[in-house]
Parts: C-alpha cells; structure tokens; sequence
C-alpha cells in the first residue's frame, strides 16, 4: 500500500512538471518536445563564367513542348515518372558560312542571292532541368540520367518534325525578303542547301 | 410556426445554390493554363556564355529536440551538385521596321539597334559526379529528385547576377556590330566606316527581370527616337 502512494505521488509530481514545461513552452512560443527536425542550410557559392563563344546564328521558329517519362525501378517504391519540359529553336547556324549573301548590281537594279545551310535545332541539350516535374517516385542518380536521355530524344524527334522544319523556312524567306528589300535590293533570291 | 421553419429552410437552401453557383463559376480555365506550343520569330544569336555553378547545400537532422536544444543528432548529409547553364546573347529582329534605319547627311547610315535579351537555353546538372561528390548514406539520409529538383531551381534563379548581365549585353552588342556593319554597308553601298551601329546606353539593368526562360531589359519609356 506505502510503494503505491509512492507511485501516485511520483505521477503526480510528472504531471505537475510536464504541465509547467508546456505552460513555459507556450508562454515562449516554441514547441517543447519536437522530433526529425530538418534544417537545410544552402550555401553560397559563386557563378563563374567558363567560356564565351561568338555565334551567327539566325533563329526562325521556337517549339516548347513536354514529354512524360515512365521507368521501372528496382526498389520499395516501383515505379518512377517525371515530366521533362522543354524549349528547342529551329533556325539556320552560319558560322561555317561567311559568304551567305552575295549583291549584283546591274544597270542600277540591285539583287541579292542569298546561299542558306538546311535548317537545324539550335541547341542540343533544349530540357530545363530546373523546371522537371517529379510526379513520383525516386530515381537513381544514372536513372535520371536515362530518363533524361529517353525524353530528350523524342522531344528533338518531334520538334525537328517536317512541318516545322517547313514553317521555318517560310518564315527565314519571309524575314530575308523584307530585310534585304528594305536595305535597297530590288529582288531577292534565296537557295537552300542540301 | 410550419411556414416561418419553411421559409428559414427555403432560404438556406437558396444561399446553398448560390454559393454553388458561385464555386462553379472560378472553375473555368485560365489563359496561363494553355501554352502556345510553335512560335515564329527572327532573332540573331550572337554569343554564347557558359557558365557553371557548384551547388552547395547541408542538412543536419535533430531526431530529438528539447525546447529547442538538440538532444540527439545524425551525422550532416551534404550535396555537391555541378550545373552547367548556357545562356545565349540574342537580338530580336521581329519589331525592326524602316524607321530603325536613319540616313544621315554626308552620306551617313544609322543603325538603331533593339535591346539584346539573354535566355537561358539550357541547365545541365551532373548528378553522376554529385554522387561521387556529395555525403549521403542510409544513416545520414538520401536526397529525393524533388529535392534535388528544388536546389537547381534555386540556383538558377540565383545564377544571373548584375555585373554579369552587363557585360553579357555589352558583348552581344558588340558582336552584333561585328555582323551587322559588313552587312549593311554590302547591301547598300556605304562604306563601313559612315555606318554607325546605335544603341540605347541607359540601359535598365537592375529593373532586369526573368520571364519562364527569358531574362530581358525592362524597356526605358521615352527613350527612343
């Protein structure tokens, strides 16, 4: 009977500390007992600048497009799916062509003949990785790097589709057209490698 | 008694199907919601910069905190992570018209030219060497993809500082002139050194802002001619 009161003044005295803890606690502002607490801490680091390279590029059209991506993955969890956006441009790349334009001038009428390389993607590597969208699950490091491959060739298959490729030449004649007209030739014409 | 408890009823239930009405209206879709997929443009690229960053992040986890004072903790998990960014020197052509070009006297060509934009075209991150690089273990914790999503993401709202963006707009001026004046004076007969390549110079660089993918100068009002 004497080690039970024993124990009941003991729960009591816990209770009575607990409740001042808590009471403390929440004069305080802050939660008493807190358990996993994650503090992440990004550090500053610096930008640094590897390489300028001087490009004549012309660009005609720009796609912006989106791929999911399914993949089977050795684990607990199964399944992984991410969303790669992307953002490819078509257009003409002249760095290996510095005489694309040629001016005849012939009883005071000029023309231009322009000689244009076959329009291509721009960029290579046209996926954001800051914008892919994790629907679920988790990946390896060379899974993603996979996947990343996997939409990448499909997004640049359907962005250098027949008729973009087409639209962007009617725009480069279109735009041509209009620059070299207003720069004083009379006609313009324009052949298009193969 | 009946027709006061059926007329309180009646208007509750009118209230109800106007709130409902209400929530069905904020449904419809929004124009932000649908991309506009194809785009024509005409825009020279003149320089590309390669820039490269190391992101650097740690987490420490308390699996026991005690008003705020850490009783047991686990070791710290740290990331490395190299990302490259490509961004591209560009000048759009689409709003060029007859009025940019300005013929003086003494047989002189003015060339106003547009403000350069500087979009990024590309972010690579390496996570086959951040796996050699960073510390991360079943006891420290691993990083999840949207996490590592998320550090990219900061560090490329991060990557474009001021003194950068200047001089990335100065270069693309300067190579733009290096094209555009042989160009020109081809085409209409002046001799390169009577064609002036213009620009603006107050130039808003610190109201520059970041549009999805494109960093452009917010344009100066008044400022053209």
């Amino acid at each position: 009977m004497k080690r039970w009161s024993f124990l009941i003044s003991l729960f009591k005295a816990v209770v009575v500390v607990a409740v001042v803890l808590w009471l403390y606690s929440w004069w305080k502002g802050t939660p008493m007992l807190r358990f996993f607490q994650k503090e992440e801490h990004m550090e500053h680091t610096a930008t640094v600048l590897r390489g300028v390279e001087n490009t004549h590029r012309w660009v005609f059209l720009t796609v912006e497009d989106e791929e999911a991506v399914v993949r089977d993955h050795v684990g607990y969890n199964g399944k992984v799916a991410k969303i790669f956006p992307s953002f490819y441009e078509l257009g003409i790349d002249l760095k290996n062509s510095p005489d694309w334009y040629e001016i005849q001038e012939r009883d005071g009428v000029k023309t231009a003949k322009l000689t244009l390389p076959a329009i291509t993607l721009l960029n290579d590597n046209g996926v954001n990785a800051a914008k892919v969208i994790n629907v679920y699950g988790n990946a390896d490091r060379s899974e993603m790097m996979q996947m990343l491959m996997e939409a990448q060739n499909s997004l640049k298959a359907r962005a250098l589709s027949t008729a973009n490729i087409l639209q962007a030449k009617s725009n480069a004649q279109t735009f041509f057209t209009r620059l070299f007209t207003s720069l004083g030739c009379t006609s313009v014409e324009i052949t298009w490698e193969r | 008694m009946g027709t006061m408890r059926k007329i309180i009823i009646s208007l509750l239930s009118a209230s109800w199907l106007v709130f409902m009405l209400s929530a069905c209206q904020g449904r419809g879709e929004s124009d932000t919601d649908v991309l506009r997929s194809i785009r024509d443009c005409a825009e020279l690229e003149v320089a590309e910069f390669s820039l490269h960053k190391n992101i650097v992040e740690r987490t420490t986890t308390h699996v026991l905190e005690f008003m705020e004072n850490p009783l047991l903790t686990l070791p710290e998990r740290t990331l490395i992570l190299p990302v490259d960014v490509r961004v591209v020197g560009k000048i759009d052509f689409s709003s060029v018209t007859e009025r940019n070009l300005v013929y003086n006297d003494k047989d002189k060509l003015v060339f106003l030219l547009p403000d350069p934009t500087l979009p990024v075209l590309s972010v690579v991150p390496d996570y086959e060497r951040s796996r050699q690089l960073s510390r991360e273990s079943w006891i420290r914790g691993s990083y999840t993809d949207a996490e590592l999503t998320k550090f990219v993401n900061q560090a490329y709202d991060s990557i474009m500082v001021e003194s950068t963006l200047q001089m990335m707009a100065a270069r693309t001026r300067d190579n733009a002139a290096a094209i555009l004046i042989p160009l020109l004076s081809d085409a209409t007969g002046v001799p390169q050194e009577n064609i002036i390549i213009e620009y603006r110079s107050d130039l808003n660089s610190r109201k520059a802002t970041r549009d999805n993918t494109v960093i452009c100068f917010d344009s100066m009002k008044g400022g053209v001619r």
